[in-house]
């Protein structure tokens, strides 16, 4: 086609008088939308904000001092875009952009074409614009569903749905959501992770910022934003990746002794790790009732006998193909069991499986065989795993290939439909003379904004760009044009700072001067990383009214341009990162407008004043030592702090000026309303012996000892209320501690005896749940900051009771044992009444088990050889009662030695001091129980345990 | 002893200087002073529970999970008191009882337990478990206060909701008051929609009253009576009305709307209960805690019959006059004492009517400095010129104050400045005094005993805080208001407008 024809057939596609009858939502301009939704915004500004975010100026030329002013939103850079966009995706959205991408700021330049000569069009742009690095390339991408929840997690914490649509309340949130339609037809995984690392290579504007993404993360996130491509019914033609390890599975609810029953679940979450352990891919297990299945390919180098083991707590098995080669279950202790098989050279399905009950948690798997003399770990060389699930784009053309012409054709197009004039090509821009049809769009000073047909229009002209505005966006922009006398004024310094802000909606997050902030909905949705309640200052990003005179201005540049000092740790939200040359005007705008006179005179630095800061921010007991306790709410130096852990002061000084730090401490509240820092100074000095009571002196004080940054000594306070100190040692007498243990429950009893053993009671399922021998307890957790977080044993030698109740009313004497989900059920071993303390002020534990008084004594023994622990049962019924039973000990295998009852080989030895009548071993589901009946309304039991 | 003397004669001259050179600006000092323990190496007193014995001794508990006897701790020389240990391995006990049974019962996070001394060593030797059947989960925001004993004899607490998302989610109870049958053990659901109780008092007559702290769904910490069956404001422990034992089964969390202002929620929610009063944020409680009525006799001073509100935040005491108009128990808190150690969790009179205060910074600051302490506030006996009660009438308010005023400075209308703003009930994190108004003072008239004034002003505003600012004024000796600020809650006004028809 020669060049004439393609100007003919461009003035078919944009000349004529079809109008345009397609409605669509309005461009959404994030910061344009968080000014109106202020109510504290005016017409003007905003008319402003959409004439730079939506490009006009572009077109309809301005006066340097104009276009100064108002700015302009670069277009997403189109030069590699064959690259990384599908050619299915550029027709369709080119066909209709407001219809594919509601709220989509590119406008629709056939609104008012013939379908015919539109989809000719179409066809030469995407062959143009596939041309440029194109096509896509499809077979370098797949993910799983782990993946796909990681990047949930992050694009609903980091800060994504500031101005993207959350998935749940997507419609209900006061100011509209930046589109992401059509996503998963778009692009694929590996170029979205690329974009989502780099936003500004893409989009040199900046309005995406970058969020300092690792691969990882990228990646997680890209497979979230395209996970409809999972079930894209094309991805059986892409192979999915092989890679070292093996995949595993992850579940939880219903374990039991035996192994589940895989084909009932469904696993929480799946991914591929290098070995066998609770924690693939740092996957977190609950504490007990969870399962993991791993499943792979395993190599056989050289033919002959091969030795597995499995060892857990509780059960496991592994398989070769279909053969069970290791059976390990039970609710039990850790133990190893192993099993052999004949294997020639070659590939063999591999499937391990590991499931927890209750209690404590344990798992490894071992091999031995030709080459390997030794018991070892498998190593990951010889497993493979499939890398997930292919991720095609949907609706892929695997089979497009550019056609040059029409890719020459779509070029030309390219220029004259203008598209060129935003979507900068470089040297393109001048290199097509405007065609003849192509009237050349008036400067801005000349707009007629009454044109019916032109842009703000009711019959856009055909070849005139439809944005779809709705009326306030129009009027908004009409009021920016009334007062078009008056914008090659520059903005005064508030104004320029709000503009500057809208324009990269850093108010989407922030909020300054009562404008912007997440908003109702999206605000649930900003969290700590730390399960501690620290106000919404814990999880909102901080005000930015004033922020020019808190902030040093290359502090500003350090946390918006380099992504440094970002010191809110505990804040789930990240702070991104702005391409400087776009975003520059965020500092300059921001110090135009708050810095004031002084704010950066330092206070005079001396070493009595940097003494007296170092004290008032410590705390101390003494009177004469103690300061304002600043440590009990802020880290220190890298030194955690003795509550909450709040902004490092260390960081202060590289972040504040001095004077803005000054007005802070004399008066917290003033400067930003609703905060949990206290005011200090607010009558007399609390320390009227420090720096003889002087308030200013006291604050820069402060300052001057914060000016020691990471250097600075530690202040009094940390080694008192050190965690190291709390340990609780049983030195006379026993020593118990109500609180939330790790193997019992929150409703745990700890008691630690002088013998040097120790026991964990649960007062929630009402059992002994574990005994164990050494050090006792730290009960720092609980003793130091908000007291939470569950304990565990310090000691050694800790053995997990049975998961039931030590007593039990059964039908017959082959009726299963209660076994409770531990972490849900209470009472199973009866109500809790409460303990008394005998002489020796050891308790003794009461409950009530359906009427039965039980009252359980457990009273170390001085035996040769090491301390035993006796434990003692006192029913008192009102009749006898019939089938009640003491569980004693249960195991895989238990066995009479002598008077002994000896469990799993040894690992725990049970002897019957004193019982009615006979103990007896019983087997249910695979495992052994050594149980006693209790038939007498006043039976005294007494078994001693070696362990 | 001849120098003794005459250190105690220079001793009394500079305190008379300073007496006679502080006239003018009184300070809290010169009425309450603070008297400081300093207890035996070891023990480590984060007061959680404080409690006058019927022995006359003082008891507490720490949230270590100790619990002590204070002996002599009324001595005037703080070294003189003696700590001997009751028990210990509690789980974090926030709160102590002593019941005509000879038990002391204490507030532990997952039961509420009775203990006793059996062979009379100050040292308890069994604890039962009386009722246990809340959920716990874990979560450190779990906590239980209380118990008090109801009109009914029955023992109440007020349980913490759990704070964070999952797992620990919305356990049940949580975020509930209930009151448990002590020959039964059995518990029944009294009140919902409770966020951070820390605070839970039976009133001399009987009714039952908390504290609970600023956050999510609780924009202004509040007094609040726990009137039976009514709903606080926080949708968290909803879910519990789900539960056959439950016997309160209203409202649903799904009718809680988000944002609308709390006087308002009475037509929405039938069981909405409107606070006693606010403590505007910062002016006044940022944590309130413990709360107790002064039922001293004026031992204490000229507060007779008001409560006394602690905040962790500030670590000072408040002080509350509250009144009953239509039905709704409601009034005015003004400031008491500041000053202490750290964070004010408890109060408990002694054997001569005066206050001890326990406190603990752990886990959430305060202005003060120390990380745990016991103090004592004592009066000495000189009469404070302060608001001694603020009573809301049908067109202002009437003020009365604890010593004659100077008429003069005390009927200018420009002495008083009257603003008044109110709250809504939001999922955000506290929130800010809205619908703010400054009012006109129409006429001021000091009262014929000359120790009241009556305030005419352009009109009350039921369901705001009026927050009352005065300058100038005097008493008819001269001495200056100790403090000129009070903020009292209107819910209703007496022959106007109700909010609370009960």
């Amino acid at each position: 086609m020669t060049r004439m024809t393609v100007v003919m057939f461009c003035t078919a596609v944009v000349a004529g008088s079809l109008w345009s009858g397609h409605a669509a939502a309005s461009p959404v301009v994030p910061g344009y939308e968080q000014l109106k939704a202020s109510g504290k915004s005016d017409a003007v500004m905003r008319g402003e904000l959409l004439i730079s975010e939506l490009n006009c100026l572009s077109c309809h030329t301005a006066s340097d001092a104009v276009a100064a002013r108002i700015g302009t939103k670069p277009a997403p850079d189109l030069s590699n875009a064959g690259a990384r966009l599908t050619p299915q995706y550029l027709r369709k959205y080119l066909t209709d952009p407001h219809g594919v991408k509601p709220g989509a700021t590119m406008p629709d330049i056939f609104h008012a074409s013939e379908a015919k000569s539109r989809d000719g069009a179409v066809d030469f742009l995407v062959n143009y614009l596939v041309s440029r690095g194109g096509p896509i390339k499809l077979d370098e991408s797949s993910a799983n569903s782990s993946m796909v929840s990681s990047g949930e997690k992050l694009f609903h914490s980091l800060g994504c749905i500031a101005c993207h649509a959350p998935a749940a309340d997507a419609n209900k949130t006061k100011v509209p959501s930046v589109p992401l339609a059509n996503l998963a037809e778009k692009t694929t995984l590996a170029e979205l992770t690329k974009f989502l690392m780099d936003p500004a290579a893409i989009r040199p504007g900046g309005r995406m910022p970058s969020f300092r993404l690792g691969r990882d993360e990228a990646a997680n996130l890209a497979a979230y934003l395209l996970r409809d491509q999972l079930d894209n019914p094309q991805n059986k033609a892409g192979k999915p990746s092989k890679q070292p390890g093996m995949a595993w599975e992850y579940y939880e609810d219903g374990m039991s002794a035996n192994a589940p029953d895989w084909s009932k679940m469904k696993p929480k979450v799946t991914g591929v790790a290098p070995d066998f352990t609770l924690n693939p891919s740092g996957n977190k297990h609950r504490g007990d009732n969870f399962a993991y299945r791993y499943t792979g390919t395993l190599h056989i180098e050289k033919p002959g006998k091969y030795t597995f083991w499995t060892g857990s707590d509780d059960g496991s098995e592994l398989f070769i193909g279909d053969k069970q080669v290791v059976k390990n279950w039970g609710a039990k202790p850790y133990s190893e069991v192993h099993g052999d098989i004949e294997l020639d050279a070659g590939d063999y399905p591999l499937t391990v499986t590991y499931w927890e009950v209750g209690g404590q948690e344990q798992f490894d798997v071992h091999w031995r065989g030709p080459g390997i003399k030794k018991k070892s770990a498998i190593p990951t060389g010889v497993l493979s795993a499939e890398g997930g699930t292919p991720m095609l784009p949907l609706n892929s053309e695997p089979d497009f290939a550019v056609d040059a012409q029409k890719a020459q054709m779509g070029e030309r197009m390219f220029t004259m439909l203008k598209c060129v004039q935003c979507h900068s090509q470089g040297q393109q821009a001048s290199a097509a003379p405007a065609p003849p049809f192509a009237r050349k769009a008036p400067a801005f000073a000349d707009l007629n904004v009454d044109n019916a047909e032109g842009c703000l229009g009711d019959k856009i002209r055909k070849a005139v760009p439809k944005y779809g505005f709705s009326d306030d966006q129009k009027a908004d922009i009409k009021a920016a044009l009334a007062a078009r006398a008056k914008l090659n004024q520059k903005r005064g310094p508030h104004d320029a700072a709000l503009y500057t802000l809208a324009t990269f909606n850093c108010i989407g997050c922030h909020n300054r001067d009562g404008v912007g902030g997440p908003g109702e909905v999206r605000e649930k949705l900003f969290d700590t990383t730390i399960k501690i309640d620290l106000g919404d200052e814990g999880r909102i990003p901080p005000t930015l009214t004033g922020v020019g005179s808190k902030l040093r201005a290359d502090a500003i540049e350090k946390i918006v341009f380099n992504g440094e000092l970002h010191v809110r740790e505990y804040m789930a939200t990240r702070m991104p990162t702005f391409p400087r040359e776009a975003a520059s005007a965020l500092v300059d705008t921001l110090v135009a407008a708050d810095f004031k006179p002084g704010d950066d005179t330092k206070p005079e630095f001396d070493q009595k004043s940097v003494a007296a800061g170092r004290r008032l921010v410590g705390v101390s007991p003494s009177p004469s030592k103690s300061g304002l306790g600043c440590i009990n709410c802020h880290n220190v130096a890298g030194q955690t702090s003795i509550g909450i852990p709040g902004i490092d002061l260390a960081t202060v000084h590289d972040r504040l000026n001095p004077g803005w730090f000054k007005r802070w401490l004399a008066n917290p509240v003033e400067v930003k309303p609703g905060t949990r820092m206290p005011g200090f100074w607010a009558g007399a000095s609390i320390f009227p012996d420090v720096l003889g009571g002087d308030a200013g002196k006291q604050q820069e004080a402060i300052w001057n000892y914060l000016s020691l940054g990471k250097s600075m000594p530690l202040p009094a306070g940390f080694s008192a209320m050190s965690a190291k100190n709390n340990e609780l040692v049983p030195l006379d007498v026993p020593v118990m501690y109500r609180t939330f243990v790790d193997g019992a429950s929150p409703r745990g009893i700890v008691v630690g005896y002088p013998e040097k053993v120790n026991i964990a009671f649960d007062a929630n399922v009402v059992r002994l749940a574990e005994i164990w021998r050494g050090r006792f307890w730290d009960p720092s957790n609980t003793w130091t900051g908000r007291s939470g977080g569950f304990g565990k044993p310090l000691g050694t030698d800790v053995m997990d009771m049975p998961n039931g109740p030590a007593i039990a009313f059964l039908e017959s004497e082959d009726q299963p044992w209660p076994n409770p989900d531990i972490k849900k059920e209470r009472n199973v071993g009866g109500d809790f009444k409460g303990y008394r303390l005998d002489k020796e002020r050891r308790p003794i534990f009461h409950y009530n088990l359906k009427g039965v008084d039980i009252e359980e004594a457990l009273i170390p023994q001085l035996k040769q050889g090491g301390v035993t622990l006796m434990r003692r049962f006192t029913v008192d019924a009102p009749s006898d009662p019939s089938g009640l039973y003491v569980l004693v000990a249960e195991g895989k295998k238990i066995a009479k030695d002598g008077d002994a009852f000896v469990v799993d080989g040894g690992k725990l030895t049970v002897t019957v001091v004193k019982a009615a009548d006979n103990a007896r071993i019983r087997e249910v589901g695979g495992t052994q129980q050594l149980v006693i009946p209790a038939t007498k309304k006043n039976a005294v039991i007494e078994v001693d345990y070696k362990w | 002893m001849v120098k003794r003397i005459a250190i105690a004669l220079v001793a009394s001259l500079i305190v008379t200087t300073l007496a006679t050179s502080s006239a003018q600006a009184a300070s809290e000092d010169d009425y309450y002073h603070l008297v400081t323990f300093d207890p035996p190496e070891g023990v480590i007193l984060e007061v959680s529970g404080l409690l006058h014995l019927k022995d006359g001794r003082i008891m507490l508990c720490t949230r270590g999970g100790e619990v002590y006897i204070v002996e002599n701790g009324e001595a005037a020389d703080p070294s003189q008191a003696k700590f001997k240990r009751y028990a210990f391995g509690l789980a974090t006990p926030l709160g102590l009882w002593e019941h005509t049974d000879g038990y002391i019962y204490v507030a532990q996070r997952g039961e509420l337990t009775r203990m006793k001394d059996i062979d009379g060593d100050d040292q308890a030797d069994i604890f039962e478990t009386v009722c246990d059947d809340w959920a716990i989960s874990g979560n450190y925001h779990e906590f239980c206060f209380g118990p008090r004993p109801g009109p009914e004899g029955k023992f109440w607490v007020t349980l913490n909701k759990p704070f964070g998302g999952e797992p620990y989610g919305r356990a049940k109870w949580r975020g509930w008051s209930v009151r448990i049958d002590l020959k039964t053990g059995k518990m029944e659901a009294m009140c919902n929609g409770l966020r951070s109780p820390c605070g839970v008092e039976n009133s001399p007559w009987g009714d039952m009253f908390y504290t609970d702290n600023q956050g999510e769904w609780c924009n202004a910490s509040k007094l609040s009576q726990l009137v039976p069956g009514t709903f606080h404001g926080h949708p968290h422990g909803l879910d519990t009305v789900e539960l056959p034992e439950c016997t309160l089964k209203e409202p649903k969390a799904s009718d809680v709307p988000n944002g609308e202002f709390m006087k308002d929620l009475r037509n929405k929610i039938p069981n909405f209960q409107l606070p006693t009063l606010w403590f505007p944020y910062e002016k006044m409680g940022k944590s309130p805690s413990g709360l107790k009525w002064d039922q001293t006799g004026g031992k204490f001073g000229p507060f007779a019959g008001q409560i006394f509100v602690g905040d962790q935040h500030h670590a000072w005491v408040m002080r509350c006059f509250i009144e009953k108009v239509d039905g709704h128990w409601q009034g005015a808190c003004f400031r008491f004492r500041e000053g202490l150690m750290c964070g004010v969790l408890r109060m408990a009179f002694g054997n001569d009517g005066q206050m001890f205060v326990g406190m603990s910074n752990a886990g959430w600051g305060s202005k003060g400095t120390a990380p745990w302490g016991l103090q004592r506030i004592v009066w000495n006996g000189k009469m404070p010129f302060e608001i001694h009660e603020m009573h809301v009438k049908p067109d202002g308010f009437e003020l009365t104050s604890t010593k004659p005023v100077d008429a003069e400075a005390m009927s200018k209308p420009e002495a008083y400045k009257l603003s008044s703003y109110t709250y809504r009930l939001r999922s955000n994190y506290g929130g800010p005094e809205e619908d703010v108004k400054q009012h006109e003072i129409k006429s001021v008239t000091v009262g014929a005993d000359g120790k009241s004034v009556r305030l005419v002003i352009d009109g009350l505003r039921a369901g705001y805080v009026h927050e009352l600012h005065i300058d100038g004024a005097k008493a008819k000796d001269g001495t200056e208001l100790l403090h000129p600020e009070a903020y009292y809650t209107v819910i209703n006004i007496p022959g106007g407008t109700t909010l609370d028809p009960k």
